[in-house]
């Protein structure tokens, strides 16, 4: 007994700070939200009184709930049309540039540094009716005005652009340095076949990242799924909650509306959705290796 | 050898649209950069202007010479009371102009009695309270001469009798906006001195008056340091938590891939970090801030920091790095007697400066950034981080777009500088985190 405790001490000691901070920060709140869900949480004299599952039943029945979720499961039909395949391009053609590459690689990175607010606020000027750019400009081609943000066809549409533009960065390399790390062997194989530079781009690089393309779906759908700060800045979930999503829901109902219970219980709802897709993404990635 | 080549067919085309494709991105990147930029610098009309334009006018500069020569002494409270008379009320009725200074000089038998002067940034933050309107009376200026005073709005260098000598030069310059406060001085009974010359000419400099402008404001809610509040808060957050995670996920990296030996262990520690790796930031918002609120810091940096301690994906990183460090190396140190801890202390640390350098960029541009969290567990003005601020100034009534605009750009440099200086870093850390899984 007192040599297996002579040998564990150090890695105790090294694991120690992490595992405290990972129960206090992680493991504790997890439990303390499961928990807060079965009650009429009350801030002031917690935990208030048990309900049971009443207030899971609550929002599941809300009209708001699910509208959110429809509205979550909207934008991420958009974003998915709208910017999902954007880097996988981007990266494709990308390796096709050989001059000024590192330059390109550059300025693609550039717009993931500016914070989302700054940005979204950026966008939201451009968007204002009256004085902004974008109107200005559809209205040069006989388009517009649109009320970007207030008009409730277009107000989804309106939050998703700018990630068309801003916001591939970090996916773009990744898909980048899988495509340089096609062996060249197989497109030169492909070259002596007759395959032209095109056809190889579809047929031989797009198959060769596949693995990369689906790890990264996952990752972009928990991300669409849990969206919050662009939504927030530009419409606060406005108007009318046609851009309010389930990830506002949670902290809506919990900080302005002081309902914790049923927001406890929404977080343990996405929890376990995010936890799911999370499972899904691990799995694929071991297979790929 | 390239004379040789053989052409291919689809090689010139697919060139040409890989060129096309990227320029078209990053140009259409870069529009709402330089559109956030040329804002910040424009002014309160320019900016409403329409059709938007590109370039901000220039501001101009009002230099005015008041003349009291024949009129009986007086104190300089009086004086005073007139510069700022002859300063707020013409720029107020002009205010769609595009004035960056006014300047004014008393002069009084060829010797000058004061200079005043107020830029454009002070009389924005101060117009609402001192001339609210152009209705304006005898009464507006003297009432409000403290609140300029105090504020530093305009200064006022009272020189008196033994002024130096005035240039008698009387003209007033061709100038539209000129001639417009000409009028005023001409038509008006507030203002006592004689208006002998107004002449106007270019400030480039107060181009930058919406950053000013920002900076008396931030003043006003966050403290005696204004906007830099907001950015010292935001970068003590941002090192406080890389430093953590550097350290513990070091330290527990290293335990993991090195220290434990037993299979079973190894793999339960790895599945308690790995899977809060599922746990969505936004469902422990609630809880988290619960226990924030328990553990009285709600209102504190320390809210901020002390959660970024577990940052699942960090551990892993380390992890990953230090499995391929060799062990015969390590083992060596052993046999040489020395511990543990001096081994990774001397030996492996410094060997692991690359892992260091990329986790620590990798994880600093998301917590410099982070919104929620920040927004949620702080309500201390003085405690914002700047992405909290920036959502703040956008729904206030003093901030105009400019300003809005102006702190936008200036919330992108800090890691701006970070990435001009590592984006090795952040591509070596990306292929490594992802490509690798």
């Amino acid at each position: 007994m007192t040599r297996l405790i002579r040998i564990h001490w150090l890695p105790a000691l090294f694991l120690l700070p992490s595992i405290a901070s990972y129960l206090l920060f992680k493991y504790y709140p997890l439990l303390r939200m499961v928990y807060i869900s079965f009650y009429q949480y009350s801030i002031v004299n917690p935990p208030g009184v048990f309900v049971g599952l009443s207030n899971y039943s609550q929002f599941l029945r809300s009209a708001t709930f699910w509208q959110a979720v429809s509205n979550t499961f909207i934008f991420f039909a958009l974003y998915l049309a709208l910017t999902f395949w954007v880097p996988i391009v981007q990266a494709l053609l990308l390796s096709e540039v050989r001059k000024g590459n590192a330059f390109f690689r550059f300025m693609y990175q550039l717009p993931t540094i500016m914070p989302v607010v700054a940005g979204v606020l950026v966008w939201k000027w451009m968007y204002n009716p009256d004085f902004g750019l974008l109107n200005y400009w559809l209205s040069k081609v006989g388009l517009g005005p649109y009320l970007w943000l207030n008009d409730l066809r277009i107000t989804k549409l309106a939050i998703v652009l700018p990630s068309l533009f801003a916001g591939s960065g970090i996916s773009l390399l990744l898909y980048y340095s899988a495509i340089r790390a096609i062996p060249t062997e197989i497109l030169e194989a492909a070259k002596m076949d007759g395959a032209g530079p095109w056809r190889r781009l579809w047929t031989m690089m797009l198959p060769n990242i596949r693995f990369i393309i689906i790890i990264q779906f996952v990752a972009f759908m928990s991300g669409v799924l849990l969206a919050y700060d662009n939504i927030y800045v530009m419409t606060q979930g406005g108007p009318a909650g046609s851009t309010t999503v389930v990830s506002m829901l949670v902290v809506s109902t919990a900080f302005q509306q002081s309902r914790f219970g049923i927001s406890g219980a929404m977080s343990v709802f996405m929890f376990v959705m995010i936890a799911l897709l999370t499972i899904v993404q691990n799995k694929l990635t071991v297979a790929k290796d | 050898m390239a004379t040789q080549r053989i052409k291919e067919k689809g090689q010139r085309s697919l060139r040409i649209t890989a060129y096309a494709v990227t320029l078209f991105f990053v140009v259409s990147a870069l529009i709402p950069v330089l559109w956030m930029a040329v804002s910040s610098l424009k002014n309160e009309t320019d900016i409403l202007a329409y059709p938007p334009k590109w370039l901000p006018s220039v501001p101009q500069s009002v230099n005015v010479t008041l003349d009291y020569s024949g009129a009986s002494e007086q104190d300089a409270l009086y004086y005073e009371q007139d510069a700022m008379t002859a300063t707020w009320f013409p720029w107020m009725a002009n205010i769609r102009e595009s004035i960056g200074e006014v300047k004014i000089i008393g002069v009084k038998d060829g010797k000058v009695l004061y200079e005043a002067r107020t830029i454009s940034s002070s009389f924005l933050v101060g117009q609402p309270q001192i001339v609210p309107s152009t209705l304006f009376n005898d009464t507006m200026i003297p009432r409000k001469l403290p609140l300029i005073r105090e504020q530093k709005l305009s200064t006022f260098e009272w020189h008196g009798t033994s002024g130096k000598a005035a240039s008698t030069v009387a003209r007033v310059d061709e100038d539209p906006l000129g001639a417009r406060f000409h009028d005023f001085y001409a038509s008006t009974d507030f203002v006592q001195g004689q208006a002998t010359s107004i002449r106007v000419s270019d400030s480039w400099l107060r181009l930058f008056d919406s950053y000013r402008a920002l900076q008396l404001i931030a003043k006003d809610v966050a403290g005696e340091l204004g906007f830099f509040t907001y950015f010292w808060n935001s970068f003590v957050v941002t090192v406080a938590s890389v430093a953590l995670q550097l350290v513990l996920g070091g330290l527990a990296g290293y335990a993991l891939s090195q220290l434990i030996t037993n299979r079973t262990w190894q793999f339960v520690w790895i599945m308690f970090f790995l899977a809060t790796i599922m746990i969505p930031d936004i469902s422990l918002l609630l809880p988290l801030y619960l226990l924030m609120k328990d553990l009285g810091l709600v209102n504190t940096l320390a809210a901020l920091i002390l959660p970024h301690s577990a940052w699942g994906i960090v551990i892993f990183l380390f992890k990953g790095y230090f499995d391929q460090l060799s062990h015969e190396l390590m083992q060596a140190a052993r046999v040489d007697g020395a511990s543990e801890l001096r081994t990774f202390a001397q030996i492996v640390v410094p060997l692991s400066i690359p892992v260091f350098t990329v986790v620590a960029v990798m994880t600093s541009i998301p917590v410099w950034n982070e919104f929620v969290w920040p927004l949620v567990v702080n309500n201390l003005p003085a405690n914002w981080t700047f992405t909290v601020a920036l959502n703040d100034l956008q729904s206030r009534s003093d901030v105009r777009m400019n300003m809005v605009m102006a702190s936008s750009l200036i919330s992108m440099l800090p890691m701006m500088a970070v990435f001009l200086t590592s984006q090795k870093y952040i591509e070596k850390g990306v292929a490594y985190s992802g490509v690798k899984g």
